[in-house]
């Protein structure tokens, strides 16, 4: 006997020992406060549910960027790729489409079968008889290889269903003393499906990545001997790769659905590809084998693999720009629901209300915070006017989680898409706040209590130029509307362009809630205590009360220890910076936990006054 | 002249984007379309070539004629109003009609008015 006891003690004499009770878990640091949501449009991008990128993949995952003068819709992307480079860890990208989008497949057949008689005639080649009831797989257009005493024939198929039906003899030839032989030297061909075809095909592939400038599809099978002979081979080595010929994803696998690798599992290409990701699915159609004639079989004459190489096959179709609100809602949900998470959302300084008021219904839902655009080529009366057509007054619930930026400002593209332009500004803040919120103390708390806003936090873009400087008047009238301007100022240090404010748009002059730090902190502690919530749920009452309190304790003493809470001067708070109180509910105490706690912020310096007084 | 009335979806029985779509669905674009704010209060929809209105009540100023680019952004546009329309509660917000031609604007001098429209572009 190796061990001195059991695990589960019978009636029997002995030792039982129990597993290892695990006591010493803390909660996790996650990144979510590093990372952002957005809907946008993009040229490359899956279209069922949000993706994340981040600054190592963001070209290839979303594409290239487009132009702003093409369309204010690309604006988006500049603001992705900047926030990456500047901060901000991840980027949750919910793709707007249309319902007309849609995926095609990248069709591969291998033509078989088929057998190629030329008739000849005063040494031209006059016509092809075609054998072997025009054998399956084939493609139109697919060239015939004609080999004997004459030079110039030219011959292509026509197929129906990919049965060969004749064949088209473009050019005669000449020379031709007796008959050649004709072949289809490559019975390969790849096209662009709607749908799966019912003839035979080799595989089918479906990439969900949807690249609007398409996607190639490279194969190949090894040799395979049997009998000292090259036999057809059903194992192959797929490459998907972008229009630039960059590899996205290898497979090796069999086209049998039996296949199986060396320690038993499924090496069949399908399951292969499902373990590896979920963004191209690959169906095989009737045809299970690489013939050894084929040109994606073995190797060339100096001994290199031989691949089938497709050319560009565009096998998404965007369908358009012309979301309806019912788009803006459907990638609003999509990304509520999401299983990335992230603490900001940006509207990507999209101009459209339809899709911002989709983000502030995503802001609500999720208690996480919106930063969006004003036009900067909007006067600051018409930013006034662009902000009030939100009716952040009648959403006061939301009001608080939405952060405006308005910037008069051309700046040179910081993605070099684009020349000396308008760009937003909202996603750049996200992307400093995320820089600020990786710098977390021992006990895990960012300095959220700093606002992204000020001398600390200048705009780094090229070449700027304010193309309009409010008067006093109109600053006030901007600070009254919520809408954070971003422009030029003079400090002892030099002159920058800066956040000039750091304003929710929450509609109150008094209340803390108007400051972005003291939402930022509002909602970083409730994410923890909800969070924590869901961790005691199931637990029986006394237990769950018992973990919350302490859970609060703690947080809150180290929230206070990070000057995230100061004492407060409310009478019922007793000069403390917090005050918690967990439970049970009265009317339902069995299941039910009310917990509610009160606390007290720091707030931003936005206004100083001073004044010198002359003395004798 | 085709003319519609865009506003608040729960209060219309036909949506801003189908509204559109049965108007002005078989243009040609670009196209040139005036919009008109009939709201007492001043709409800006500046993803539309920065489409800037003045409230209904400054005749001169309330309207502009817009250079639309493409079918996808005046669908945008009209979610856009829809969106907006909904937040004011209008029923009747933009009015997006074709631009009247000059024998038009001469018949309304000669029959009944004196009012002089001042016909402006949205910026670009």
């Amino acid at each position: 006997m190796s061990v001195s006891f059991t695990r589960a003690l019978g009636a029997e004499s002995g030792v039982q020992l129990n597993p290892l009770r695990d006591n010493s878990e803390i909660p996790s640091q996650d990144i979510s406060d590093q990372a952002f949501g957005i809907m946008m449009r993009s040229t490359r991008g899956r279209i069922d549910k949000p993706f994340k990128v981040n600054r190592g993949n963001v070209l290839s995952k979303l594409g290239n960027g487009e132009q702003i003068r093409v369309s204010a819709l690309n604006e988006a992307w500049v603001h992705v790729v900047e926030a990456l480079s500047n901060g901000a860890y991840e980027a949750v990208v919910q793709r707007l489409v249309t319902s007309a989008a849609a995926i095609s497949y990248a069709v591969v057949t291998q033509g078989s079968g088929a057998t190629f008689t030329p008739v000849v005639a005063g040494g031209v080649v006059t016509g092809v008889t075609v054998g072997g009831a025009g054998g399956t797989g084939y493609v139109t257009g697919q060239s015939l290889t004609f080999t004997g005493a004459g030079t110039g024939a030219v011959a292509t198929i026509v197929t129906t269903d990919g049965v060969v039906t004749s064949v088209t003899v473009t050019s005669g030839g000449t020379g031709y003393t007796t008959a050649p032989t004709a072949v289809i030297a490559n019975p390969i061909a790849v096209s662009v499906q709607s749908a799966i075809p019912v003839t035979p095909f080799l595989f089918a592939v479906k990439h969900l990545g949807c690249f609007n400038d398409g996607i190639r599809i490279d194969f190949r099978a090894d040799e395979k001997r049997l009998g000292g002979v090259n036999v057809a081979n059903d194992f192959i080595t797929l490459r998907v790769k972008d229009i630039a010929d960059t590899t996205l994803y290898e497979f090796t696998g069999s086209l049998s659905t039996t296949a199986l690798d060396d320690y038993g599992k499924s090496a069949y290409l399908p399951d292969i590809i499902s373990a590896q990701t979920d963004l191209v699915e690959l169906t095989v159609g009737a045809t299970t084998t690489i013939s050894e004639t084929s040109p994606a079989y073995g190797y060339n004459a100096v001994g290199l693999p031989n691949w089938f190489k497709s050319g560009n096959l565009v096998c998404f179709t965007e369908g358009g720009t012309a979301y309806t609100t019912q788009d803006y809602i459907d990638a609003a949900h999509k990304l509520q629901f999401s299983e990335y998470n992230y603490s900001y959302i940006s509207t990507g300084g999209s101009q459209s209300f339809a899709l911002i008021a989709q983000s502030m219904s995503l802001a609500f839902n999720t208690n996480r915070q919106l930063r969006l655009d004003i036009p900067g080529n909007l006067t600051p009366a018409a930013a006034v006017t662009f902000i009030e057509a939100l009716n952040l007054a009648g959403n006061r619930d939301t009001a608080h989680l939405v952060h405006a930026y308005w910037a008069p400002l051309k700046t040179l593209d910081p993605t070099g898409v684009n020349g000396k332009t308008y760009i937003g500004v909202a996603t750049l803040n996200i992307a400093f706040s995320c820089a600020r919120n990786a710098q977390t103390n021992a006990k895990g708390f960012a300095p959220k209590n700093y606002a992204v806003a000020g001398r600390q936090y200048p705009l780094n873009r090229q070449g700027v130029i304010q193309t309009y400087t409010p008067s006093d008047q109109e600053l006030n009238q901007l600070a009254r509307a919520k809408i954070n301007p971003v422009m030029f100022e003079a400090y002892s240090s030099g002159q920058l362009y800066v956040f000039r404010d750091s304003l929710t748009s929450a509609p109150v002059d008094s209340s803390s809630k108007k400051l972005i730090s003291v939402v930022e902190m509002s909602t970083s502690l409730d994410d923890a205590i909800t969070r924590f919530g869901k961790d005691v749920l199931q637990l029986p009452m006394d237990l769950a009360m018992k973990r919350t309190e302490a859970y609060l304790k703690s947080l809150f003493e180290g929230a206070v220890a990070s000057d995230w809470l100061i004492p407060s001067n409310d009478l019922s708070m007793g000069g403390k910076a917090y005050k918690y109180v967990v439970q049970p509910n009265a009317i339902h105490p069995d299941d039910r936990i009310d917990v509610s706690y009160w606390l007290r912020y720091p707030g931003t310096t936005r206004q100083i006054y001073f004044t010198q007084t002359l003395s004798r | 002249m085709r003319s519609i009335k865009l506003g608040a979806p729960p209060l219309n029985e036909v949506g801003a984007v189908d509204q559109i779509n049965e108007t002005f669905g078989k243009d040609d674009f670009p196209t040139l379309l005036r919009f008109t704010n009939l709201a007492a209060h001043r709409a800006n929809f500046s993803e539309l070539n920065g489409l800037d209105l003045e409230p209904c009540f400054n005749e001169d100023e309330n309207f502009a004629d817009v250079e639309v680019p493409s079918w996808d952004a005046l669908v945008r546009v009209a979610a856009s109003i829809e969106q907006v329309a909904s937040n004011y509660g209008h029923a009747e917000f933009i009015e997006v009609s074709d631009i009247p031609d000059e024998s038009d604007d001469e018949l309304d001098d000669a029959i009944k008015t004196t009012r002089t429209t001042r016909k402006k572009r949205g910026r670009t």
